[in-house]
């Protein structure tokens, strides 16, 4: 009987958490697409309401301004989707031998604006070997990591990746400086967002999708202590020596 | 009496850049006194310098929300108890409407925000207070408080009213 009720105020626990976190979520997306949205309707009403007034230049401004923010909707929207496609399955991981070295400085170039000019130094330990792992999945995940430690740190303070190569697991380390705000327990859950975070961008998908596309090519995503006053989170992926212990039907 | 636009200060606490010039363009080409503020505390700064008319305030901002300045202004004592607090807002759940009346809000505007609503808004809220402020001084009050004949009093009240 004492079992039987314990197991219902879990169950009631769980019940409250989940829909406390379902109502947060639904303000914090009405808020996340709200604010864009906003931008776009006042910018337009500006134009709309002075269109006999303004310079070419005016126009311009207000047109760029328009754009940034149906950019920031558009990247908004694809996470969002791009989560329930990863919550319904619908995401596969292929396994390719790849230069992991290569794909990060790719991903460095491909991000020089969201990186705001900051300092990233990149060194490699151990002896590197190729990486097994999806090509695309793994550039969205350091992607990801790299404009966390941009928003999580002081403006033009460095951001250091190394890779760390062991026999059969390589580890990709993000680190930043900086103080963690978030709560560590819930870091990687769905819509968590860490606290005084409101003025930011994003609806709290990023390191959940990280974690599950590493999970998925048989790798993980976690938060690394390593005693020093930075931030690290660390991307583990398989090497190409760790084949042989697969039992993947593909990689046979 | 009737608020003109001409000599009324509105402070606009607005995190996101590119809505608070745009709001403070709005306001001055309406004829108000628009000062911009990026977040509460810049707010709060504002705000001790001199009181407003009207503060105009976002909601979810990095460091102090729209509550915490509200809070802060309704704690700050007579000379700021009647200024009229305007929310801006992209939450629209009904819970945070009622919190934001609780704590003392007067109006509730949601984004995005259409700019005749706004200037409406902010109209109706600047005539509630001159309507206030009206009903409170009589001919009366003012020859107790400052020891005027009745003609001196009503001359006095004239000028209140902004008759010259």
């Amino acid at each position: 009987m004492e079992e039987r009720t314990k197991a219902l105020d879990a169950a009631l626990e769980r019940e409250r958490l989940s829909s406390e976190l379902s109502r947060n979520f639904g303000a914090m997306l009405s808020h996340q697409f709200r604010t864009p949205l906003a931008v776009v309707d006042s910018s337009l009403q500006r134009l709309i309401r002075r269109k006999d007034k303004l310079t070419s230049a005016e126009v311009e401004e207000r047109g760029m301004r328009v754009r940034r923010a149906i950019k920031r909707l558009i990247a908004l929207i694809t996470s969002t989707l791009d989560a329930a496609r990863l919550d319904a399955g619908q995401v596969e991981a292929s396994r390719q031998a790849i230069n992991l070295a290569q794909l990060v400085k790719r991903v460095v170039e491909a991000e020089q604006a969201e990186l705001a000019g900051r300092n990233i130094t990149f060194n490699i330990q151990g002896e590197p070997s190729e990486v097994l792992c999806d090509a695309t999945h793994v550039e969205h995940i350091v992607a990801n990591l790299l404009s966390n430690a941009v928003k999580y740190s002081p403006p033009h303070s460095p951001i250091d990746i190394s890779l760390i190569y062991g026999e059969q697991n390589v580890e990709c380390r993000v680190c930043n400086q900086g103080e963690l705000t978030a709560n560590p327990e819930s870091i990687f859950n769905r819509y968590y967002r860490g606290d005084n975070l409101a003025g930011t961008f994003g609806v709290g998908l990023g390191l959940y999708m990280a974690k599950m596309l590493a999970q998925l090519q048989g790798g993980n995503v976690l938060l690394g202590d390593y005693g020093d006053e930075s931030i690290c989170f660390v991307c583990t992926l398989l090497t190409k020596k760790s084949l042989g212990l697969l039992t993947d039907p593909r990689d046979e | 009496m009737i608020a003109t636009a001409q000599d009324k200060v509105i402070l606009c606490v607005e995190d996101e850049q590119d809505l608070l010039s745009d709001m403070m363009e709005e306001l001055a080409e309406a004829g108000y006194q628009a000062i911009g503020a990026k977040s509460g505390s810049e707010a709060l700064e504002k705000l001790t310098e001199s009181p407003p008319d009207l503060i105009l305030c976002n909601i979810s901002m990095p460091g102090l929300t729209g509550f915490d300045v509200l809070k802060a202004v309704r704690e700050k004592g007579d000379l700021y108890a009647h200024i009229p607090f305007v929310f801006l807002t992209a939450l629209s759940a009904p819970q945070q409407v009622v919190e934001g009346k609780r704590l003392g809000a007067d109006d509730y505007l949601v984004k995005p925000i259409d700019y005749d609503l706004l200037l409406a808004t902010l109209e109706a809220r600047l005539r509630q207070v001159s309507r206030i402020y009206s009903a409170q001084i009589t001919p009366e009050a003012l020859q107790q408080r400052y020891q005027l004949t009745e003609a001196e009093s009503h001359v006095a009240l004239a000028l209140c009213q902004g008759k010259t």
